[in-house]
């Protein structure tokens, strides 16, 4: 179904058990071989200061440079948009390789206009086959076809 | 003649004492006879002369002057007989005696005269009578007066009470309005907070209720192949979830409206026909599925101050109202129409439909969840959505319905309200 793995996805998500499923179904879409997953923003950003600035060691399979994020809004300690005020902040060259989509129950109007303002996908929970495989269709078929 | 006026002093004659014989007993019995008589008809001229002049009221004074007159000119007679007895001027004497008489008669004839004006003079008891009578009114008027001041004083007094509790009335009033703009307050707090509960809480149920349907579906496919009687269990399952899902999305629906309502600053117009016209459009499965008819009529009134989306939720939630709860027995007829009457705009959606038996709960219809139908597909939202988006633009709405007749929503707008602060 998909030719080319994903080097990495990440998923963002203050609900384990979301987070769960969401790994399962990508495992088992065969999208990438490196998942990992958070429970805040803070942690994600972390993770995504020291891989945009290759702050870890090579041997280390934890990290990698991811393709697709998934972002949910309502996180405790830091949430999806405060983590998105410090993302784009990182190196443009690093974030240019990663497609962006928040993930979220939300459909107020307002949380959809703040997803446009950073430029990234709007997906409304649950993370579906037919959602994942349209949105790697949108951003990664065209990059091959450009390679 | 002129000899009787020069000889009227003339004692010519033979003296009265003659007559007597000069018997000293006679003439001196007829002396005194006659002094004592002038003396009387002397003494009385001066007391008619005084009680005349002192009673000033007196009407017939002329009586009075008369009678002095003809009494004075009858001691005067009695006078000269004495001096006859010793000096015989007859002629004197008869001279004074004429005037007497003409005095008497002319006092007679007026005194006669006066009679019915004497009798219709009133009597002292009369008088007293009447001044007693008098003395009553006046003490009557006096107690009726005392009466007067005293009623009047009550009154007074009463205005003065009424007055003041009038007052304290006015002030009561006031306070009771203040309490209640403070309530009103309060309630709109309360009813905000309310909103941004169900907002709120409708968010925060979805994500374990997606979870517990991706787990669900997981579970099923790492389970082995499950029998009848599990089946049976993950039908139930499914079912309660589609349940669950579809409260909360019109509870996400609910929260909407409230807080779309803030944040929105002016007032669109909207076209009545094209709205319906998209509304139509988007539930065109449901009417080519129901076969229903949708009549329009906004000749009347075709634009009212509404934004687009709020007239067309109120519309799209009266339309698949009427659908839904169609008759069986026929196919459906949904009627819109608006009209301005008074201040107001009027939208009118009839149906044909099964109709509803309301018996007095024509206001509970319109609440949260609340659902007079339990055999049709229906979370009890929509109707609630319609209020509030009224509501919002201080309208009203009322509902008429008749069982196997059919269903009347009536909304009113008020004619240039603007929205509603909140």
């Amino acid at each position: 179904m998909i030719k080319k793995k994903l080097s990495g996805v990440l998923l963002i998500d203050d609900d384990d058990t979301t987070n769960f499923l969401n790994q399962r179904l990508l495992e088992r879409m065969q999208v990438t071989d490196n998942i990992r997953t958070f429970v805040n923003g803070k942690q994600a950003f972390d993770y995504l200061y020291n891989v945009s600035n290759t702050n870890y060691e090579h041997a280390d399979e934890n990290y990698f440079q991811p393709e697709l994020i998934f972002l949910d809004i309502s996180m405790p300690v830091m949430d999806g948009f405060e983590m998105l005020d410090l993302y784009e902040r990182l190196n443009p060259e690093f974030r240019e390789k990663i497609v962006l989509a928040v993930l979220t129950t939300s459909t107020h109007p307002q949380d959809t206009d703040a997803a446009k303002k950073y430029s990234a996908e709007y997906l409304t929970k649950p993370l579906t086959a037919d959602k994942v495989s349209a949105l790697i269709k949108k951003h990664f078929d065209t990059q091959e076809k450009k390679a | 003649m002129k000899d009787f006026l020069s000889n009227i002093i003339e004692a010519d004659f033979m003296p009265h004492g003659h007559c007597y014989f000069w018997k000293p007993e006679i003439v001196w019995l007829n002396v005194s006879g006659d002094v004592l008589i002038a003396m009387a008809y002397y003494s009385l001229p001066l007391l008619l002369f005084y009680f005349a002049k002192k009673r000033t009221d007196l009407t017939h004074k002329y009586v009075f002057w008369l009678f002095a007159a003809f009494i004075f000119a009858c001691g005067t007679t009695h006078i000269v007989d004495i001096w006859t007895i010793w000096v015989p001027t007859y002629r004197l004497e008869g001279v004074l005696k004429l005037i007497t008489g003409l005095l008497s008669v002319s006092t007679a004839v007026v005194v006669y005269k006066s009679v019915p004006a004497l009798l219709a003079l009133p009597s002292h008891d009369q008088l007293k009578a009447l001044n007693e009578q008098l003395q009553k009114e006046i003490e009557e008027r006096r107690k009726t007066q005392d009466e007067l001041r005293r009623v009047n004083e009550e009154l007074e007094k009463r205005v003065e009470e009424r007055t003041h509790e009038l007052q304290l009335e006015v002030h009561e009033r006031a306070t009771a309005q203040q309490e209640l703009q403070h309530i009103n307050r309060e309630l709109k707090i309360a009813n905000n907070d309310l909103d941004n509960f169900v907002y709120c809480a409708s968010h925060d149920l979805k994500a374990p209720i997606i979870n517990i349907e991706g787990l669900l579906d997981v579970l099923k496919e790492e389970m082995p192949a499950p029998d009848e009687k599990v089946n049976h269990i993950l039908k139930r399952l499914d079912g309660s979830l589609e349940r669950i899902n579809r409260t909360i999305h019109d509870l996400t629906e609910v929260s909407f409206i409230t807080q779309k309502q803030i944040g929105v600053a002016g007032n669109g117009v909207s076209n009545f026909a094209v709205v319906l016209e998209e509304v139509e459009e988007s539930v065109s499965g449901l009417i080519e599925q129901t076969d229903a008819r949708i009549e329009a009529d906004f000749a009347d009134c075709p634009e009212a101050n509404i934004q687009r989306k709020d007239l067309k939720s109120i519309m799209y939630n009266l339309l698949t109202n009427a659908l839904k709860y169609k008759s069986p027995e026929r196919k459906p007829i949904v009627n819109f129409s608006t009209k301005v009457a008074e201040d107001y705009i009027v939208l009118c959606v009839t149906d044909n439909g099964m109709g509803v038996e309301l018996r007095g709960n024509e206001k509970k219809m319109f609440n949260l969840f609340k659902r007079l139908h339990d055999h049709v597909e229906g979370s009890g939202v929509g109707l609630y959505i319609v209020r509030r988006i009224i509501e919002n633009y201080n309208g009203t709405i009322e509902v008429a319905s008749e069982v196997g007749v059919g269903t009347t929503f009536t909304i009113r707008f008020p004619y240039s309200e603007t929205r509603a602060d909140i």
